[in-house]
């Protein structure tokens, strides 16, 4: 499976390296829910991210100095 | 030229205590392009710096939305599941105790570690050199309690009344023993 975005200007934040760097907090989570429905779960989380990474590649970045103005 | 970027420094002495910022400049090689941006302000260098802190504002913004997002996630996961248990309750659910499902070792009228002593766990887990060096230079008390803390998935709180000491005190050895292992670890 490949997942690509048509607009990724932050190579690093693709979606597999996300899940890597996201691994242990979302097992973490896992752990509170009942043993049944932990991979539901991660599914749900995993699918859940995945929905959202157009939006987060689209956050409006302010520059050095913008945001020294702010 | 160092008038400039001391007035700089004076000048926005507040907004570079932002921790957005401070952590930005942390890293060395931002830092480097911030004083160049001084020193020679062309429109390329800062370009850069505005490029680069670009990329740190964005990826602080990505990882916080992303932990935030799994955590409540999780957790209307879990309101969801058990709503949808509560209505469709099946009768062999209702008699825990004959079937009793594994609900792990933290039961809370029968304390499971009390009388904790630690006996070199964490250091058989650990599989990077360097890491497994550093843990062994920290002194006894702070590596049971990461021991507690990442091996047994205890909190502060419970660490705190298996080592009988005061949860202040807990975090306060957790946070130092974690600066410690990071001093040592780039040391080597």
């Amino acid at each position: 499976m490949v997942y690509k975005t048509s607009k990724l200007y932050l190579e690093d934040f693709n979606y597999e390296n996300l899940l890597n760097k996201f691994h242990f907090k979302i097992k973490k989570c896992l752990k509170a829910a009942p043993y049944q429905e932990r991979e539901d779960l991660e599914q749900e989380i995993k699918i859940k991210i995945f929905e959202k990474l157009n939006l987060l590649n689209e956050i409006d970045c302010p520059g050095f100095y913008q945001y020294l103005d702010k | 030229m160092s008038d400039e970027i001391n007035n700089f420094f004076l000048c926005n002495k507040e907004k570079l205590d932002d921790p957005l910022i401070r952590n930005f400049l942390k890293e060395s090689s931002n830092y480097n392009l911030l004083l160049t941006a001084l020193q020679e302000p062309s429109h390329e260098n800062q370009a850069n710096l505005d490029q680069a802190f670009k990329k740190h504002y964005k990826e602080v913004k990505i990882i916080s939305y992303i932990s935030k997002l799994i955590h409540f996630f999780a957790i209307d996961y879990d309101k969801k599941v058990n709503l949808y248990y509560e209505r469709n309750i099946l009768s062999i659910d209702s008699q825990p105790d004959s079937i009793g499902f594994y609900e792990g070792e933290k039961s809370d009228d029968k304390f499971y570690w009390e009388g904790y002593e630690f006996k070199g766990e964490l250091l058989d887990l650990v599989t990077t050199k360097s890491l497994f060096n550093a843990l062994k230079k920290l002194p006894n008390k702070q590596i049971a309690i990461l021991d507690l803390k990442y091996n047994k998935d205890l909190n502060n709180k419970e660490i705190a009344r298996v080592l009988k000491e005061s949860e202040q005190s807990i975090s306060y050895h957790h946070k130092k023993s974690l600066r410690r292992l990071k001093e040592l670890i780039q040391v080597d």
